[in-house]
């Protein structure tokens, strides 16, 4: 079992990294979108300081909604998810490697880099930690939320708005809590924190098992 | 004298979107046979297979024989990934299914030796269908379900599929195919064929 999550894990980095318009469009877009803010706000220092936190999270957001819909789309239409699926191959882990390697392409690179992110938008250093932990802990359930979405919408044929309009409303509350996380951090409150963290700690162990219900049934 | 089947199919039956698809279908799938399923367009054959596969709900009974937990499918759509080699595919499916051996002797059999680092996106039709056999022989499966296995292909192609499905049914499995063309490859003997209105 650990053997075969590995042999996923090494398959779909791969496919990540050779495939440019699942990785790389993901973060070109995020920085694209970051690119906007300074554009927008012209002279406006104390504005864009501000909205600093705000930006990078709605940013990380739209990245996320853009690389969401290829997610299961290649494995369905080219029909490797029903032989998965013929051929008694657990889609826990097919499901769990798909939402790991997502992260791991999409949002990774972003929090990292965050602290860069939020000097470019003239944000205050002190938050850089904050914002850093809010993304670590809000990012991951972009991918785990956004996945059974992305099953469910597997055979719509407009799927890519269909996708953004069912995504966001699960999207905002993540949102919510990642922006006033990083406001309250540096007054030493993490309420928000452990909020994220709790949603995280269900999610993964609830969603999973509703995609894989939804990827079934989609392949009937 | 009974002879134990790989696949008992029994009085199947199979409605989608509120339209009967087939009714009442029954055939056996013994050792060493195959059953060829034919029918027109849209008659049902690859909603069959996926019936039998258990992927779409039926009435009826689908029985198979003990010990049997998986098919070997091969499909309209092969089921490759555009961005791996020919290599990375075979290592991927082997490393899955534990094929012990080496997939070298594969890759002869189907001629594939030039194409070995080239991308599935880079490949023709019949080289594609061609992996999709590939990972077919390493799966070990008794029963295939075979999908229009040679819709497409060249003669070429098509005998060295034939002479890979009549290796598998010397080897005491048994195979399911839809096909519109009516082959004579098999003695008829071992053919049971089942039409789908």
């Amino acid at each position: 079992m650990i053997k075969l999550f590995f042999l996923f894990l090494l398959k779909d980095f791969k496919n990540y990294l050779l495939d440019s318009n699942k990785s790389w469009f993901a973060i070109s877009f995020f920085l694209l979108c970051l690119l906007i803010f300074p554009l927008t706000y012209g002279s406006s220092v104390d504005l864009l300081k501000k909205t600093a936190i705000a930006s990078i999270w709605i940013c990380a957001l739209f990245s996320n909604l853009i690389s969401l819909e290829s997610l299961f789309k290649e494995d369905y239409q080219n029909g490797v998810l029903l032989q998965y699926r013929i051929n008694n191959i657990p889609f826990f882990i097919i499901v769990m490697t798909k939402c790991i390697s997502h992260w791991v392409f999409t949002s990774l690179p972003i929090i990292f880099f965050s602290p860069i992110f939020l000097i470019f938008l003239s944000g205050s250093s002190n938050d850089a930690m904050g914002l850093f932990f809010s993304l670590l802990f809000g990012t991951p359930l972009f991918s785990l939320v956004g996945m059974p979405i992305a099953a469910l919408t597997l055979g719509a044929s407009a799927r890519g708005p269909l996708l953004i309009f069912l995504s966001i409303p699960f999207f905002l509350p993540i949102i919510i809590f990642g922006v006033l996380g990083v406001n309250s951090f540096n007054n030493g409150s993490y309420s928000e924190y452990y909020l994220l963290c709790a949603i995280l700690s269900i999610s993964i162990v609830i969603l999973p098992y509703i995609t894989i219900k939804i990827l079934w049934e989609s392949l009937k | 004298m009974s002879k134990e089947y790989l696949l008992k199919v029994k009085n199947l039956s199979c409605e989608r979107n509120y339209k009967i698809i087939f009714n009442k279908l029954s055939f056996n799938l013994y050792p060493r046979n195959i059953v060829f399923i034919d029918g027109n367009n849209g008659s049902g054959k690859t909603t069959l297979l996926l019936c039998v596969s258990n992927i779409l709900t039926y009435s009826g009974e689908v029985l198979i024989k003990k010990g049997i937990d998986n098919f070997g499918y091969v499909g309209h759509r092969n089921g490759l990934y555009d961005t791996q080699t020919v290599d990375s595919f075979l290592y991927f499916w082997k490393n899955i299914f534990n094929y012990k051996k080496s997939y070298q002797a594969i890759i002869e059999y189907f001629n594939l030796n030039k194409f070995i680092d080239v991308p599935v996106s880079s490949l023709s039709f019949g080289q594609k269908k061609k992996l999709s056999f590939a990972r077919l022989i390493m799966m070990k499966s008794k029963i295939w379900l075979l999908d229009e296995p040679l819709s497409g292909l060249d003669k070429k192609t098509k005998k060295i599929i034939l002479k890979l499905i009549q290796e598998h049914l010397s080897l005491g499995g048994g195979a399911l195919a839809t096909s519109h063309e009516r082959i004579s490859y098999f003695d008829k003997n071992k053919v049971t064929r089942v039409k789908i209105d």
